[in-house]
Order: C-alpha cells, then structure tokens, then sequence
C-alpha cells in the first residue's frame, strides 16, 4: 500500500529559483466549495441564455426550411463543450483560476507550483463530474483526508488549490525605521501606515495616539519631533513616510 | 542590514519586477530581450529578498507582497513546453500506442471482465428469460414480442448527422465513466464493465428468444466489434487509474496517484477519435438494413483490426532531449 499523505498541513512550498521555497496557504474544502458554487451559478446563467437563444434562432431557421437535425447535433455539442470545458478552459486561459476561484482568491497550480497545463486541467476537471455526481460525497472525503486538501482529481492531475489574493505593496511606505525593530512592530505599522487614509477621522485619531504612545516607549529616543495634537502626523513624519497618497518622504535616520 | 535599508534598496527591483511582470500579462513573447533578461535578473532579487525577509520579517507586509511577486515570477518564468498541435500529433503517431503497450495486460483484464459479464448474461437469460428481460426497457420489449426490434427504427427518427453525433456523446459520456470510476479503486470501472457486459449479455439472449438475433446481428455488426473493445479499453485505463492507489513503489500516494492519473488519461483521451469513428459508422452505415449483414462484418472487423495494429505495432523507444 502506498504511503498516506495524511499529516495534514496548511501550506504548500514550491521551490522556486536559487532553490527558495515559496510558500503559499492551501485552500480549505468550504473556499473550494465556495468557489465552485459561484462557478456552477454563473454557468446555470449563461447556460440558460444560450440555450433561449439557441432555441428561438432554431425555430427561425427551421421556419426557413433548414433541417432540425444538424442543428440538434450542434446543440447537443454545444452544450457537451461549454458544461465540460468551462473548468478547464477557464483554468488553462485564466492562469489557474475560473471566476469563482477568482472571487474567492483560490488558484490552480501544478505541485511544483507551475502553471497548470492542459493535462493537469483535463484530469482534475474529467475526474469532476465522478466525484460531484454523489453530491461531492468523494470529493469532500478526499480533500479532507489528504494532507494538502486535494480531491481525486487533484491527485490524478498533480495539482493543489492555492490561496492567491495578491498582496499589494503598502501604500503608506516608511523609510526611516528604528534600530532593531521587531517583526510584529513591522507589520503592525505597516498594516496601519496602509489603512490610516481610509479610516474615519475619530478612529484613525484614536489609534495613531495609542500606537504612537507604544513607539515611544519601545523606542526610546525614535520619536525626535515634538508631539503635535495629530498623532497620525506625528507617526508620518517619525517614520518618514511616503507612498502614492501622501507624495514621497524623505529618509531621516 | 536594518529594515528601512532593506526595504529602500530592495524597492526599485521590486518595482521593476512587477512592471515587467504588467507588462508581459502571461505571454513573455510580449517582452524585448532586455527586458525579459531584467525580469529573470529582478526575479532573482525578489527570491532572495523574499527569503531574506521571511526569515527576519515574516509578518510585514512587504514580505507578503515580495511572496507574491516571487510566486508570479515563478509561474511567469516556467519552463517552455512544445506547442499543442506538436504534442497533440506526437501524442496521437507514438504516445498513445506506447501508453496502450505498457498497460496492456489492465486492458486484456477489463476486456476479460467485460467478456465475462456478457456471457454471464446469456447464461442468466437462459436460466431465467424474465432476469434477463429486467436489463430492456418495457418499451423495447414490448415491440420484441410483436416482432420488431428497436434498432430498425432508430434512424427513422433522426437524419445521420444527428444521429451520429448523439451517438458518439453519449459514448464518450460511457467511456469517461468507465475510466473515471477507476478513482474509487477501481470499483466504478469494474461496476461499469459488468453492467454493461450484463445488459449486452442479457439482450443477445432476449432477442434470440423473440427470433429477432439476426436483425441485432445486422445492427451492431459495422461498429460494435471497435465500439465495445474501446468501452473496455476505457475500463482498464479505469483500472491503470486504480493502480496508482495500491501499487506505491515505496513512493507516497499522491505521487503514485499522479502518476497512474497521467497514464490512465493517456489511454482514455486516445479512444475518443475512435469513438468519433464508431458513432459515423452507427450513425449511418449500422441502419441501413438493405446493406448485407456480411459486409458490415467486413467493415466490423476491419476498423477492429485498425484499431489493433495501430495500437500493437512496436513504436520507437521515447527520446528525451
């Protein structure tokens, strides 16, 4: 019997170039589930417009006097191909992603974290139909017993359902840091020098007070400027910020 | 070397990786070849600054946009695969009847399954004609008992394009359940085999008892000898599939199961021109019933043969670069 991957993880590693792993979180079954109920929607839309409009222009052109057969075969195809191949399709042309992926920021990948190919597209997406026919009993079983969360069609086809919400640069960019700044301190200014703008004004005075307050007792000596009533302001000019929003700062320490 | 130095140096390559990254969208043929040699060499930086701050700083966010500037990197800059058409007809002149040599004996055990089932069909029709009778829709029966047979109106109803092409969906539908049930340890392929070698089994058996075989015979002779090895040959891609579950090599399931999951599609996308091929003979030469019996066998056997020698014929060894 073959080895379990059944140690369950939340991320997959691919190795990328100089041999760095870059990581990424897993989709979890209920954001897959998520995804392919968008997917499934949006497909019961289209399809029923198509088919209206299939309709209506046969009977125009069976008025005219055309045969019905070679239009039913075209229908029959028709629909054979677009309810078979959005998956795929979608996922070969739109870098591993179908709309619901996208809405919900999942991505298709390769195990070596390449972009899907046709072949891994076209398993992952034959083998759907199998593991959603008993209400995705088979898929759900699957992605959660494997450790990377992936249904038959993802072992067979050698690819992984990746989170992918790209993750923009900060707005707000500081250029002047403290000496031996801490990790959390890092993404706890940054995070709040890129939502500050957004914040409504009582709230985004409120917290700049309590985060320049921690600042300066972490830093002694950080903070040079004499404290003004806007703390924001006073963070902005301490850390020498500058960004798309605010024009570019000037490096003081 | 301090945060703020780390990010102020890094910034302008970071910058540059994510306008060329812009610019080229998913096709690098967009780029000059300054430009894609800046994009591999901003890369390289990205990778290393991105390990660099994933050690020292894994929750700022210019770490996480560094994450996904070397993700979008490392999917940009893949290596080149051949083009599909080239794939496809290497595929179609040497790969498919490799893949079909090297899994042979699977297909000979879903053909011997198959078989099995069929002759497990007349045996129970013969035993027991009411069983048997369980397997044809009332309506078919119905006209049995008055001595006609559904196959001679089923052209009526449709001209041969239609026809042919309901066919040949609907086979293909069969053949993808019969290789997909391989999944489930191989438990769908063989439920699938066995039913229809059962069904097939059970008709041969009722339509012999209502004196309508012969007119069976005329029907199915053109396409059904290519038509049913191929369902089998779907049945033990199926079983190819199974494989990947149980036979580990020392190596882990997903790996195994990727493996046996590229093979056994192989061996199920090769069957479909044929089974494009079956459903145009069914669609137009099976219910021409004024054509003699003995001519569609000839054909019959013919594509069968076809079939065989192009699959069996020893092809070169894979050559890789």
């Amino acid at each position: 019997m073959a080895v379990r991957d059944t140690d369950p993880v939340d991320s997959a590693a691919f190795l990328g170039a100089m041999d760095v792993g870059i990581d990424l979180q897993l989709a979890t079954p209920a954001s897959r589930s998520l995804a392919y109920f968008i997917d499934q929607l949006v497909i019961w839309l289209i399809g029923a417009v198509l088919l209206a409009v299939a309709v209506l222009a046969g009977l125009n052109l069976v008025d005219a006097g055309l045969e019905p057969g070679p239009l039913i075969a075209v229908l029959v195809v028709g629909w054979f191909s677009f309810e078979g191949l959005w998956f795929t399709g979608w996922e070969l042309l739109g870098g591993g992603q179908t709309p619901g992926k996208r809405a919900v920021g999942l991505r298709v990948v390769r195990t070596d974290g390449y972009a899907v190919g046709p072949g891994g597209a076209l398993i992952r997406n034959l083998l759907r139909p199998l593991e959603l026919g008993s209400g995705g009993t088979i898929a759900m079983l699957a992605a959660s017993l494997t450790a990377r969360h992936q249904r038959l069609g993802d072992l067979a086809g050698g690819t992984l359902v990746v989170h992918d919400r790209p993750a923009h640069a900060p707005r707000g960019t500081p250029t002047r840091w403290p000496d031996g700044v801490d990790d959390a301190d890092v993404g706890l200014l940054e995070s709040w020098f890129d939502r500050a703008p957004a914040l409504a004004t009582a709230a985004r005075a409120a917290l700049a007070e309590r985060l320049l307050t921690h600042v300066e007792a972490r830093y002694p000596g950080f903070v040079e400027a004499p404290r003004t009533a806007d703390a924001a302001q006073t963070l902005e000019q301490a850390f020498a910020v500058g960004g798309p929003d605010r024009g570019t700062g000037t490096a003081r320490g | 070397m301090d945060y703020a130095d780390f990010v102020a140096q890094g910034r302008p390559a970071w910058d540059r990786m994510e306008a060329l990254a812009d610019q080229a969208g998913r096709d690098l043929t967009r780029l000059g070849a300054d430009e894609l040699e800046a994009l591999v060499t901003a890369h390289r930086i990205v990778v290393s600054d991105f390990a660099w701050a994933r050690t020292r700083f894994p929750d700022a966010a210019t770490t996480q946009h560094l994450r996904t500037l070397a993700f979008r990197g490392h999917q940009l800059l893949a290596p080149p695969e051949p083009p599909a058409l080239e794939r496809a007809w290497t595929f179609l002149a040497h790969g498919y009847p490799r893949v079909f040599q090297a899994t042979l004996p699977a297909t000979v055990g879903a053909t011997a399954l198959f078989l099995g089932a069929t002759l497990l069909g007349v045996v129970v029709g013969g035993v027991n004609l009411d069983v048997a009778r369980m397997f044809i829709p009332e309506e078919s029966l119905t006209g049995l008992r008055e001595g006609r047979i559904w196959t001679d109106t089923i052209g009526d109803s449709q001209d041969a394009t239609s026809l042919s092409t309901m066919i040949f969906t609907n086979n293909i539908r069969v053949a993808l359940a019969a290789w997909a049930g391989g999944s489930i340890a191989g438990l769908g392929s063989a439920g699938a085999l066995l039913f229809n070698g059962l069904m097939f089994g059970c008709m041969l058996t009722v339509t012999w008892h209502h004196g309508l075989l012969d007119r069976l015979h005329a029907w199915v002779a053109a396409h059904g000898p290519l038509e049913l090895f191929l369902i089998c040959c779907a049945g033990g891609a199926g079983f190819t599939l199974a494989r990947g579950l149980v036979d580990d090599r020392g190596r882990s399931l997903s790996r195994t199961f990727a493996e046996a999951g590229r093979t056994s599609v192989k061996l199920a996308l090769g069957t479909v021109p044929w089974f494009v091929l079956c459903g145009i003979v069914e669609g137009t030469l099976s219910p021409q019933m004024d054509v003699a019996t003995a001519l569609k066998q000839v054909v019959g056997i013919a594509l069968l043969g076809t079939f065989l020698v192009y699959t069996l014929v020893p092809r070169p060894m894979e050559t890789h670069a």
